[in-house]
């Protein structure tokens, strides 16, 4: 007999013909998708007998339903109907017992076990023992609340450096708020109107306890810092710790100075040296935080700037610095200089050399130098920078070559503090319905009916950069004339040249009054000048109206000055003769005789005696000496002969004899020029 | 309710206070669990218990009340921060102005000195003309 096989036959469907003509069939049903597909087969909304037939396959189905998956579609369904079925027996029963005719009562009671033998003495020692659990328990947390409060108020903790007390003064100067059980804080000039991205996010955390522990503080007397609270040089115990993230740690500052060499333009590596302890006190701490991240935001914007504006020479931006050219050969440069607290500094690769805490410090340049100090130059101005205390170096040059413009870091300090500003505070009044932040002029703009290139004018702001430099370019310019002034006031004693200036200024504008006078003669005659400095060109109003510009080349301002001091002599001298009772015989500003001035003209003025037979005639140019002639016409000893027989045919100009005035007796050319005119009346 | 230092010191008591009450609570308990409680001292700890209680009680609505009347629903967003950078940058101006000032004077007192010292020299060298010609 052979066997028979039994097997189904493979029917299954075909789910996919592949390339080879080979076929993929679906894999047969499992059990479970087996009923899945037969209770969907299954109508309820047939008759009760057949739920009844549903019911008893589900009672199987129920059966089966353990060796099979737990969870199948109908399940809740079957659930639900279950429940049903049996409240509906119960009513049936219940129904049952009410409906004969005679009625009877049903009454529910509940089922009642033996009530326990009550037992008074255990139950009391039971209740003693748990009030005595509740006590101790009460007791041991009034222990616990006085020791965190004896711990507060410590006598080895100075009054007013509670935890709270701390954290009320602080909440006084900076943001806190409260994120779940941390209090975070935040650092960034969001709120006064920035907006760079840094989140400058704090935590302020309960300092832990322990002797020399990070709650110990030193206060040095260079906290330059002016909400600090008063506290005493001594160590001082803080009960709040502040933790700023990594980023912001250590001390940060611009560094701005201007360059005057070609070479080496980004060879300059700027380094700083400005120590932090690990642990400070929170409000220094914090601060100095503000200030990395206020750097940090105006550098950055700084070199967007610098990289999107397009001027003739290109602006450079190398690691952490940016190089602008200001005047041909003069550069800008403005670097961030920020000292992490441990010893990495950003952007800079000169080797640090830890110096003495603080202050002043000792920078190693990069390369063939050995180690330049830089104490001496930056610890006078140590306490003023904005940082705090940096010490300035730069790797691999004299510190004292590039000095640190403390006031154009002021500078640009205030000028992001200016956009800050303009930010939040929109200028009153402006009208309801207006937007916020419009300013008066663009308001009035529709009325006025304005045109595109005016709005678009309009709207043209300066960049952070620009208006930096044009700043410099101005105490630059300022700085150079001041020089140019005092070299020459130095240089010329005669006239005495005195600058008065201007205290108050813009910082692209500024004045200066120039008075030229003669010692001793300062009534007769006063040469007065003004000279406004702008950024690149200098601007002179001289005594008679007239107006000139200047560029920013020294020599310019030196020629005029020189010729302002020819003319001056020259209109003193004719005051004087005036009030000695010379005759002016004649005055010409710019003569055309003569050697060939290299720059402007000669000008030369005639003076008579009194009696008229005595004249001088002086000869000045803004580059040559002065010199001064006398002729004597008739001359004194008159002898009659046959051509001329009167002395008044000698009265004809006689010839000219050159005084050598630098030998004569006279503090200054007019009085010189006084005692020549006494000695040639007399 | 004067200074926020007082706020700080009343809610200072009013903790304190509280681990009083506790205390007290835990004495009487532990008091009543003995064997045989003293009534006296029961009670003695359990009108402490009452009264420091109600001590808190009406030290902690005034503060409630108080808060109620200052704080509002929001949180304050403004900040200090602009403010404080302009305190900053003045006083960066007046060290600055300090430091020029300081540089002045520091001039001052060497000329001074060069002057004292030219004056001493011209007067030795008086002395030493009126010597010689003394002499002769």
């Amino acid at each position: 007999m052979a066997d028979i096989r039994l097997e189904v036959p493979a029917e299954n469907s075909v789910l996919e013909v592949l390339y080879d003509g080979s076929e993929l069939h679906q894999q047969p049903p499992s059990m479970s998708e087996h009923l899945t597909q037969l209770a969907r087969k299954i109508d309820f909304a047939t008759d009760g007998e057949e739920i009844k037939e549903e019911k008893k396959e589900e009672e199987e189905e129920e059966e089966k339903q353990p060796f099979q998956q737990p969870h199948w579609p109908l399940e809740e369904v079957r659930n639900k109907i279950r429940q049903a079925l049996t409240e509906v027996s119960v009513l049936h029963d219940l129904l049952a017992v009410v409906k004969p005719k005679p009625p009877q009562y049903m009454v529910l009671d509940p089922v009642q076990a033996d009530p326990p033998e009550p037992k008074a003495y255990i139950q009391f020692l039971s209740l003693k023992k748990s009030l005595q659990a509740a006590g101790t328990i009460l007791l041991n947390g009034a222990e616990r609340l006085r020791t965190s409060q004896a711990e507060m108020g410590r006598p080895g903790r100075v009054v007013g450096q509670d935890f709270h007390i701390e954290l009320l003064r602080l909440r006084q100067n900076w943001r806190l708020k409260k994120v779940g059980s941390t209090i975070l804080g935040d650092l960034s000039y969001r709120s006064a109107g920035s907006m760079y991205r840094h989140s400058g996010i704090f935590e302020v955390s309960k300092a832990d306890d322990g002797p020399g522990g990070p709650g110990i503080l030193s206060i040095g007397s260079g906290g330059a810092s002016p909400v600090a609270p008063q506290l005493g040089p001594r160590a001082i115990q803080s009960s709040l710790r502040v933790t700023v993230p990594t980023e912001l740690t250590g001390s940060a500052y611009i560094f701005v100075c201007i360059k005057k060499d070609e070479e080496d333009i980004c060879s300059a590596q700027l380094t700083s040296s400005d120590f932090v302890s690990g642990e400070t006190h929170w409000q220094q701490k914090l601060e100095k935080a503000q200030n990395v991240l206020f750097c940090k935001e105006l550098f950055s914007q700084l070199a967007r700037e610098a990289v999107k504006l397009t001027p003739s020479i290109p602006h450079l931006v190398v690691g952490n610095q940016i190089t602008a050219t200001i005047f041909p050969g003069i550069h800008l440069l403005v670097g961030l200089c920020h000292s992490d607290g441990k010893n990495g500094q950003k952007g800079g690769s000169g080797v640090l050399v830890p110096g003495n805490s603080g202050t002043g410090g000792v920078v190693v340049g990069g390369n063939n130098h050995g180690s330049t100090t830089n104490m001496a130059p930056t610890s006078v101005m140590a306490g003023a920078s904005m940082a705090g205390a940096p010490g300035v170096g730069l790797g691999g040059l004299g510190p004292s070559k590039y000095k640190h413009e403390h006031d154009l870091e002021h500078s640009l300090h205030q000028l992001l503090h200016r956009v800050y500003h303009h930010s939040f505070q929109h200028p009153l009044p402006h009208p309801v319905y207006a937007y916020m932040g419009m300013s008066k002029r663009r308001r009035a703009a529709g009325p006025e009916g304005m045109d595109k290139t005016q709005l678009v004018n309009m709207m043209k702001e300066q960049t952070l950069l620009e208006q930096i430099i044009r700043q410099v370019q101005h105490n630059f310019l300022r700085l150079r004339t001041m020089y140019v002034i005092d070299q020459l006031a130095a240089e010329f004693k005669d006239p005495l040249i005195v600058s008065h200036w201007n205290a108050f200024n813009s910082p692209t504008r500024s004045c200066v009054k120039i008075n030229i006078a003669t010692q001793g003669y300062d009534s007769v005659l006063r040469t007065k000048l003004v000279i406004h400095i702008s950024e690149r060109s200098l601007k002179c109003i001289c005594r008679d109206g007239k107006i000139m510009t200047m560029s920013f080349e020294p020599q310019e301002l030196r020629n005029l000055i020189l010729c302002q001091i020819s003319q001056h002599n020259m209109a003193a001298l004719q005051c004087l003769a005036r009030y000695t009772g010379w005759t002016v015989l004649s005055s010409e500003q710019n003569v055309g005789t003569g050697a060939i001035e290299p720059l402007g003209n000669a000008s030369t003025v005639m003076l008579a005696s009194p009696s008229g037979n005595k004249v001088i005639g002086v000869h000045s140019g803004p580059h040559q000496r002065v010199s001064v002639m006398v002729s004597s016409s008739p001359r004194p000893d008159f002898y009659p002969s046959t051509v001329v027989s009167g002395q008044r045919w000698e009265n004809l100009g006689a010839s000219w004899q050159e005084v050598r005035h630098d030998r004569m007796e006279g503090r200054n050319f007019l009085n010189k020029m006084e005692l020549l005119m006494a000695a040639l009346t007399a | 309710m004067s200074s926020p230092m007082d706020r700080l010191q009343t809610l200072d008591n009013i903790e304190k206070d509280i681990a009083t009450v506790l205390q007290s609570a835990g004495h009487a308990l532990s008091e009543l669990s003995k064997d045989k409680p003293a009534n006296k001292q029961v009670e003695g700890h359990v009108n402490q218990f009452r009264q420091t209680l109600t001590n808190v009680e009406t030290e902690l609505a005034k503060q409630i009340n108080y808060l109620t009347q200052v704080s509002t629903g929001q949180a304050h967003e403004g900040s200090s921060y602009n403010s404080q950078k302009t305190l900053q940058m003045a006083m960066h101006r007046l060290d600055h102005a300090r430091t020029r000032v300081n540089e002045l004077d520091t001039i001052k007192t060497k000329y001074i000195q060069l002057l004292q010292q030219h004056q001493l020299q011209k007067q030795q060298q008086g002395m030493q003309q009126q010597q010689p010609s003394s002499q002769s």
